[in-house]
């Protein structure tokens, strides 16, 4: 047998454990990042703040997970080993929403019913999986990254992964009362309670996929985010899920995310080349 | 020795608790209990999304009859493989690779890849912990 398959076998083991090169999108200086002395960006540097003083979410993150995903899709609940300190929610993570909760979400019975036979179908009636809007909880802890541009009346979250778009008005309307639309986005209308902007979410469509595993999400619920910027780096959002059609009461969970300096996002046209969904059943 | 790169591959991954993320489930389209590896020439590459894919010749190690044939290999989105150092011509038609695969469940020419591989030695490709649900 020809000797050099182990030798190429023995490098390519190397390489997997030694990770790969990294980040080689053009790179342009994002400006007003905060530096150590060695010129590292200094992470746990105060928040930035807006003109008229809010927290300043603007930037690119990045979900940070851990122990999530794969082919398990986030593992049994309560196996999560992301676990935020005690204090804190548990973590949530893109494969399954209710992972850190001993037991899982609280599923009504019909919910857990759909779960199941969505999981059961290997998830591919996930709307991402036919280039359709994920759900929220997908798209905060998709590992392709977002940005949220901020001014006083609105922030924009765009989503690089399945190229999703938000808005959260901060201009001070109230939800919409006239019966519009369902939307896969919802109507998200935001607060600020001191440095916390506090963001509701209602007007979301039925046969809702919060994470990857298909945890129902209906047109009842009410999606609360917390979002906080502790420090330069760091992002963190306490989600709330309210949804009666769905879960017998409500539960938070949190999503950690990081800041990506130097990077921006890359256009994601999912329909370009789909070829999955010629395998579904 | 034929199933070394396999090997190595999949003890990798489980070492590293690594999995693949496609927009799609993984397990509904690909087996992972039906892993490849083939040799081959690239005819066609594909810089798309939701997926990279490239096409090679090659025979099947798993049939009797050796004859060469194509393989449609689907990689990561090609957002992932760029922030990765990839670029649209890393591969060409031409080029030599070795390649291991999870098959497709509908058609076992049709596979998603854990590692590519030039005749060189230079790995190009490799499902990785950056990769989880992507």
């Amino acid at each position: 047998m020809n000797r050099t398959i182990p030798a190429i076998a023995a490098a390519a083991l190397l390489v997997v454990i030694a990770g790969t090169a990294n980040a080689q999108w053009p790179a342009y200086p994002s400006r007003d990042v905060p530096r150590t002395r060695d010129g590292a960006v200094d992470l746990e540097a105060p928040a930035p703040r807006t003109a008229e003083g809010r927290v300043d979410f603007t930037g690119i993150w990045a979900a940070r997970f851990g122990g999530g995903g794969g082919g398990g899709r986030g593992g049994p609940p309560g196996a999560n080993n992301n676990q935020a300190p005690s204090d804190s929610p548990p973590v949530a993570s893109f494969g399954e929403v209710g992972r850190g909760i001993t037991g899982g979400a609280p599923y009504t019975y019909l919910a857990r019913e759909v779960k199941e036979k969505r999981m059961a179908r290997g998830m591919q009636d996930n709307p991402d999986a036919h280039c359709l809007p994920m759900g929220h909880m997908q798209f905060h802890l998709h590992p392709q990254p977002r940005k949220m541009i901020q001014t006083e009346d609105v922030i924009v979250l765009l989503y690089e992964g399945n190229a999703g778009i938000r808005q959260i008005f901060l201009d001070g309307r109230p939800s919409p009362d006239n019966d519009p639309l369902p939307w896969w986005y919802g109507y998200s209308t935001g607060h600020w309670e001191g440095d916390e902007l506090v963001v509701v979410t209602t007007h979301m469509k039925d046969d809702g996929w919060l994470d990857v595993n298909g945890s129902p999400f209906t047109s009842t619920g009410t999606l609360t985010e917390r979002f906080r910027r502790p420090t330069f780096g760091s992002l963190e959002i306490d989600v709330t899920i309210e949804d009666p059609a769905a879960y017998t009461e409500p539960f938070t969970v949190r999503v950690n995310q990081r800041i990506m300096v130097d990077t921006n996002l890359i256009e994601f046209v999912c329909i370009e080349n789909e070829q999955s969904s010629e395998y579904y059943d | 020795m034929k199933s070394l790169l396999i090997s190595i591959a999949a003890a990798a991954t489980s070492l590293l608790g690594i999995a693949a993320y496609s927009h799609h489930s993984f397990a509904s389209q690909f087996d992972r209990d039906q892993q490849v590896e083939f040799t081959g020439t690239v005819t066609n590459s594909e810089w798309s999304n939701p997926h990279a894919r490239f096409y090679v010749t090659a025979a099947d190690p798993d049939l009797e009859d050796d004859s060469p044939v194509s393989w449609n290999i689907e990689l990561v989105s090609a957002n992932v493989l760029m922030r990765q150092g990839w670029r649209h011509d890393t591969l060409n038609v031409g080029d030599i690779v070795t390649v291991t695969a999870t098959r497709a469940r509908a058609d076992p020419h049709v596979v998603n890849a854990s590692t590519v591989i030039r005749d060189s030695g230079e790995q190009l490709f490799r499902r990785n912990a950056n990769q989880i649900n992507q």
